[in-house]
């Protein structure tokens, strides 16, 4: 920052952009090199011969090595070279924005022993090169995708038809191709097999009632319903239908966003069909408004949640001391990691002298107004194992908060990079 | 000046003074950490000394040349050897350098 508020141009290239460059450089070389030599231009001898010049590089490190190449943005045909030809069974890119339709196929192609794939921003995935990933990956149980939107209706359908019986986990978002007749060909042909499921921010899904009228695995262990396009299209009923299906089995439940829902949601569903349920891991609650402290108490005093290592009550207003009490007094106090208390308004200083979670490890506490540096001392005297809390807008921290060693505090107003 | 010695997997041991070292944040980390890091030696175990070798050359090069106007010196470029590339990408992740 300072450079550039020097007008400053140069700075030394990273390492990993260095690398990055040479390893692309090469890749790119290989094929050159191959397509001059006709005799030997067969795909696996240039993947083996990439492997060759760059140095090998373990079955567990490919999954770093997609993130390192995730975060410097530079995941592209060329690099994703890497990947073929390889025994991987499960593969996550946090950014394919710069893969081709051309690259996704030979993904399919050259990895066929892919189960679990996740491709966050996939853009350019068009019709064609997701049924042939449907096509050729004859072991593909668990797809996420995050922006496909060239996909459109006519390939949804025949691309579930295609899954038929053994998709289980599925998941996808920011698309407005998506709609009520290809969610319909989703549950008529996979329903039974799904265990997990996910929308998010899908702009032309509205006929979310349908869901409970297929779900019915008896393993159901996930379920995620995000920033609905209309916030009426996801009502208590819809929920407390859902957890008659589901409720039993379900681990995690994340219902960010759905700004309709209301305490009859936590009385009606998660109380009455949760009850005997002792496996939900994780909670998300973000920006639900409408949810009351009386509920929560309610919920958090009747169900008991021996194994919630996440709960997220991020900017649901509405929410007081009573609530994150109640918490403290469930079976979760001894269980939980992470919490996220952003922007709870309400909350005083008096719930944090009372909040002990005695394994808790990240605390979420931005723009809490009360939180000040006696605050925050407290919190980390009550809660021993705590490595993170953030803090961002919290003006009332000062530079001199006591912080203790192993503890990382991120936001405070006074602190520069 | 302080120096801190790395120590690689097949325990090579390389000194740098801490100036050099605090180029990158996870070893800045470390070195101002409450743990046993801080007694001046830094083992890491996933590097061999090899990817360590090529690693303290870059911090030596960064902490040369960062503060060097490049219309009045020349600087040289860093050479990646070509066979660890993929494994220094990891290392220099890891090390957010």
């Amino acid at each position: 920052a300072v450079n550039i508020l020097n007008k400053k141009t140069f700075s030394v290239p990273s390492l990993q952009y260095l690398c990055i460059t040479n390893i692309s450089k090469n890749i790119l070389r290989i094929q050159m090199e191959s397509e001059e030599n006709e005799t030997d231009n067969s795909p696996s001898v240039i993947y083996s011969r990439v492997r060759k010049t760059l140095g090998g590089i373990s079955l567990d490190n490919l999954t770093n090595l997609s993130n390192a190449l995730s975060k410097n943005r530079s995941l592209n045909d060329q690099t994703l070279q890497l990947f073929l030809r390889t025994d991987l069974q499960s593969l996550t890119f946090h950014d394919c924005s710069k893969i081709s339709f051309d690259g996704y196929k030979s993904l399919a192609i050259f990895s066929p022993n892919i189960s679990h794939l996740s491709l966050q921003m996939c853009g350019q995935l068009n019709n064609e090169s997701l049924l042939y990933i449907a096509e050729k990956l004859p072991n593909l149980i668990s797809l996420k995708l995050d922006g496909p939107f060239l996909i459109n209706e006519d390939t949804w359908k025949e691309f579930f038809q295609a899954m038929k019986g053994r998709l289980q986990e599925f998941h996808i978002s920011n698309t407005h191709r998506f709609n009520d007749s290809s969610l319909q060909s989703l549950l008529t042909n996979c329903a039974s097999s799904l265990v997990s499921l996910g929308f998010s921010r899908l702009d032309t899904l509205s006929n979310y009632s349908l869901l409970p009228q297929y779900l019915n695995n008896k393993e159901f262990h996930t379920l995620s319903i995000q920033y609905p396009y209309n916030e009426q299209d996801v009502d208590d009923e819809v929920i407390i239908n859902l957890l008659g299906q589901v409720g039993s089995t379900i681990k995690h439940i994340n219902l960010n966003g759905c700004q309709n829902l209301t305490d009859s949601v936590l009385l009606n569903g998660f109380c009455a069909l949760l009850n005997g349920n002792k496996g939900i891991e994780s909670l998300s609650f973000s920006e639900l408004d409408q949810i009351t402290d009386d509920g929560l108490i309610y919920f958090f005093s009747q169900v008991s949640l021996p194994n919630l290592k996440d709960c997220n009550l991020q900017r649901c207003l509405k929410i007081g001391d009573m609530a994150i009490m109640e918490l403290v007094l469930n079976e979760a106090k001894s269980s939980l990691l992470h919490l996220n208390l952003n922007s709870l308004k309400e909350l005083s200083s008096a719930v944090f002298e009372a909040m002990s979670f005695p394994n808790l490890e990240t605390l979420n506490i931005g723009f809490i107004p009360c939180i000040d540096d006696a605050t925050i001392e407290t919190i980390q005297k009550q809660n021993e194992k705590l490595k993170i809390i953030e803090v961002f807008g919290d003006n009332k921290i000062s530079a001199t908060a006591e912080v203790k060693k192993g503890v990382t505090l991120i936001g405070r107003q006074s602190d520069n990079i | 000046m302080d120096i801190i010695t790395l120590v690689s997997k097949d325990n090579v041991e390389f000194e740098v003074p801490k100036e050099v070292i605090i180029i990158s944040q996870t070893l800045k980390a470390m070195v101002d950490s409450p743990f046993i890091e801080n007694s001046g030696k830094i083992t890491l175990t996933n590097f061999d000394s090899p990817v360590l070798a090529v690693i303290v050359d870059y911090l030596n090069y960064n902490f040369k040349y960062k503060d060097e106007d490049p219309t009045k010196v020349d600087i040289p470029e860093f050479e990646i050897p070509t066979e660890l590339s993929l494994e220094l990408l990891l290392a220099a992740d890891y090390l957010n350098i």
